[in-house]
């Protein structure tokens, strides 16, 4: 019977295969997983299993962080008060709605460029006789398809396992099943909802704006696009408790917050919606049928001059780059870059990140993330006036700029080890000599770069203007003095040129590096600010502290120095071996 | 017969092609020549139906190729400059894939795909990814995409491009036999020796105009030259060759 079965399957599939417009919606399926460069060896290719696999782990991770919350046993051991489920459970739906919003988002940002047929596209499928109708359906079919299937996936593990948490003790298996069928119709909704408000972003932005002023401005959305989400997933914390307590008028920002409508649809199916709660559910649900319509006349409004016009785009390619000369050239060659290796290497690492959008969108998640940390700590010590008036700022205000600089040298360290156009480095490889590189110092200069300008043109006159020149200049000395040890730490032993090596084992020790970083961002600012906070009024003592701290990182650096041989430039990384020597002849 | 009539293509209201045509009857090949940035690509474009002219049009048998698109299509068999495949697909299912497309038959369009892969010497590689073959192979891959459903009308855009010297000869004679089993052939090339050897009428273009359109004899006669490079050079040379050599060389002392 299964055998049957299986070739019935089969012969279904091989037949709606050798059908032309199917044949198309799978290759536009498939093409949004395999993308990349000729070579394919610049790319992360992690696969379509593994990619659904680690979408779908977050959600049964956080599903089962709640079962303490829900477990009579425990509550009991506690010795909390009777609880109703249902109404507890309100925080953790807002945070699954938010979740997957977050996934299904941060999935299409990263997917942006492939939503649409590219050049590769037209040149091979222009040709063949294919309408331009078919191409266009076949393409928007795949993608909603698989916009769909990303949001079961990433709500699938939770859209069992939290029902079941909830209905653990006093529900029947038909309640069970209901409130997972609400869970599940309600955090889909919201992963359709935010796939289809990118969707037609990206549609009005090809429509309105020329290709290279798409181009440039897409990447800037994209950047501000995970700012968004993660703002959304912090919002997990405070709306919950305000949905809640939701009487009257409903406040602007909470119409603003689509993770509250979806909520509101929620608890409008389970029955313990307010008429606040249902007013927002209305809303909610008017605003995704807008949405999805918008998404669809703009996507096939914008399809057409995308795709029709590509090869007028290719044949008037050859365009003057806007020639932007260092006005500081001279004063840098002479005082900051002062060996040919550093000279060439610098301008290279920087252009090469300025114009590259896959490593530039990262290093915006980064930095992205520090924004959202720093204007927590932002709301967080102006809400408190004492942090404001007082003769020092507070942990919270001193943390910011310790915060960006942490996200903007991490983020940058990352992105060093991401390659771009691998097949180039052979100029490196030709030229360089790999015993006498400076790619460590070069790597200094470039983050330092990215740090050094903002914290004494930004930071400084405005702790200046709340706090005075004394307390400013300290703090601005302590975050610079910390950014030059944090950036020495991340390279000490970095021996390649940024983005010419292939990818490191990263999945080998991806737990460890998470751990670390985390770490590292409690001690670069939490540590350091509480100390500052103290220190900051007495100088004398804080100048002690910061010799202390950088004499102690000079001798770490000097000891843990490379020899000439871990010395040696790479232009390929070697797997980790699996068998290690105890080296004991070592020099 | 393919026939293009005042072909006209304007970027920002410059020409980049302007005011060319051409006939091709069923077993002539046009060889169509000019120095880079002369509009070559743009009018690959127009003939294959990719780039709509902005004046003059593109007929077959009299018909504008605009009033069926979808047929003209698929009677036409284009290898394009650029070998832009699929590099996650293997060369097999990069060519299924086509054929699929182009809505051949199935058992049709499988024993043809192993015959080409056989007879192009790729048959071995034909389950690698496109990622990991050659310039030649990629280039060999386009070739068999272009010829498997036994088209009408031929357009090649650098064929030669990366291929080796056995490929290449092999590809010579592939052209000349399509020519004379009645194939309209488009041919662009800067390779002037295969050019000369294969095509049975040239058209020269420069910055967009057609400065001569003859046969291959008749071209020679015009110019006085003995060879096809002395030709295209006297047509398309705005600075002594010789000339121009001294003052690179005298540029690399500076």
């Amino acid at each position: 019977m299964l055998t049957w079965l299986r070739e019935r399957i089969f012969q279904w599939h091989e037949g709606l295969r050798q059908r032309p417009f199917w044949r198309l919606v799978e290759h536009f399926g498939t093409r949004i997983f395999q993308t990349g460069s000729e070579s394919g060896d610049d790319e992360l290719d992690l696969g379509i299993g593994t990619m659904f696999a680690l979408l779908a782990s977050p959600g049964a991770f956080a599903s089962m962080f709640l079962f303490d919350k829900y477990s009579s046993l425990i509550r009991f051991i506690r010795g909390n008060a009777p609880f109703d489920p249902y109404d507890a459970s309100l925080p953790d739906s807002y945070f699954f709605i938010v979740f997957s919003m977050v996934i299904t988002g941060a999935v299409t940002l990263l997917k942006w460029d492939v939503i649409f047929p590219d050049r590769r596209d037209y040149m091979n499928l222009a040709p063949l006789p294919l309408r331009t109708r078919s191409i266009f359906l076949a393409n928007l079919l795949a993608v909603v398809s698989l916009a769909v299937l990303f949001a079961i996936d990433v709500n699938a593990v939770s859209s069992v396992m939290f029902p079941v948490l909830v209905n653990l003790e006093h529900g029947t298996f038909m309640l069970f099943l209901y409130f997972a069928g609400v869970h599940m119709l309600s955090v889909l909704l919201a992963g359709l909802f935010i796939f289809f408000a990118m969707f037609a972003l990206i549609g009005a932005l090809m429509l309105a704006l020329p290709r290279r002023l798409f181009r440039r401005v897409s990447l800037y959305l994209r950047v501000a696009g995970i700012m968004y989400l993660l703002t959304l997933l912090v919002t997990s914390f405070a709306v919950p408790t305000v949905l809640r307590h939701l009487h009257g008028t409903i406040p602007l920002r909470i119409y603003l917050l689509p993770p509250a409508w979806f909520l509101a649809f929620s608890r409008v199916l389970v029955g313990r919606a307010t008429p606040e709660l249902s007013a927002l559910a209305r809303f909610g649900f008017t605003a995704l049928l807008m949405v999805i319509v918008t998404a669809l006349v703009l996507y096939g409004a914008s399809y057409r001059r995308h795709f029709t016009h590509i090869p007028e785009s290719t044949d008037t390619a050859l365009k003057k780059r806007f020639s932007r000369r260092w006005i500081l050239n001279p004063l840098s060659h002479r005082w900051l870059l002062r060996t040919p290796f550093q000279k060439a290497c610098y301008p290279f690492i920087l252009r090469t990140l300025m114009r590259s959008e896959r490593h530039l969108l990262f290093l915006g998640a980064f930095a992205g993330l520090g924004l959202v940390i720093a204007s927590q700590d932002l709301l967080f010590g102006f809400s408190h006036q004492a942090g404001l008036s007082s003769s020092v700022p507070s942990t919270s205000l001193l943390a910011i700029p310790l915060v960006l600089s942490y996200f903007l040298i991490c983020g940058l360290r990352f992105v060093f080890e991401m390659p771009t156009e691998l097949r180039a480095n052979w100029v490196h490889k030709m030229i360089v000599d790999p015993e006498k590189h400076e790619s460590a110092a070069v790597s200094c200069k470039v983050i330092l770069t990215f740090i050094w300008p903002w914290l004494v043109l930004i930071a400084l006159p405005v702790y200046a203007y709340y706090w005075g020149w004394m307390i400013a200049l300290e703090h601005t000395v302590v975050v610079l003095l910390w950014s030059w040890c944090l950036t020495g730490l991340l390279l000490l032993r970095f021996r390649k040129i940024p983005f010419t090596c292939s990818y490191p084992p990263w999945h080998e020790y991806s737990v460890v590096l998470v751990v670390f970083y985390v770490l590292g961002l409690y001690f670069f600012t939490t540590v350091t600010a509480g100390i500052e906070v103290r220190l900051l009024p007495h100088p004398v003592r804080l100048a002690i502290f910061v010799a202390g701290v950088f004499i102690g990182w000079r001798m770490l650096m000097k000891h843990k120095a490379p020899t000439p041989f871990e010395q040696r430039l790479i232009f390929e990384e070697q797997p980790v071996s699996p068998v290690e020597t105890l080296n004991l002849f070592r020099s | 017969m393919l026939e293009a009539r005042g072909l006209t293509k304007c970027y920002a209201g410059i020409p980049a092609v302007d005011n060319v045509s051409f006939s091709i009857r069923p077993g002539e090949i046009l060889g169509y020549l000019g120095p880079n940035g002369s509009g070559k690509s743009t009018t690959v474009k127009m003939i294959t139906g990719l780039l709509e002219p902005t004046r003059g049009e593109v007929l077959l048998h009299g018909q504008s190729i605009k009033n069926d698109l979808m047929a003209y299509k698929k009677r036409l068999g284009y290898v394009p400059e650029e070998a832009l495949l699929y590099p996650y697909l293997s060369g097999w299912e990069y060519l299924e894939f086509v054929g699929t497309l182009r809505g051949m038959e199935r058992p049709c369009l499988k024993v043809r795909i192993d015959s080409m892969l056989h007879l192009l010497s790729l048959y071995p590689h034909r389950h690698a990814p496109i990622s990991a073959y050659s310039k030649g192979m990629r280039q060999r891959i386009l070739l068999i995409a272009a010829l498997m459903d036994d088209p009408e009308i031929l357009v090649f855009d650098e064929p030669l491009s990366g291929l080796d010297v056995t490929s290449a000869l092999l590809f010579r004679k592939l052209v000349k036999q399509l020519g004379q089993r009645g194939k309209i052939i488009f041919y662009c090339s800067h390779v002037l020796e295969v050019v000369e050897k294969v095509c049975t009428h040239l058209l020269i273009l420069r910055q967009g105009k057609l400065i001569a359109y003859e046969s291959v004899n008749g071209l020679q006669k015009i110019t006085g030259l003995p060879s096809l490079e002395d030709s295209f050079s006297h047509f398309v040379e705005e600075k002594d060759a010789e000339v121009l050599v001294g003052d690179i060389v005298e540029a690399m002392r500076a």
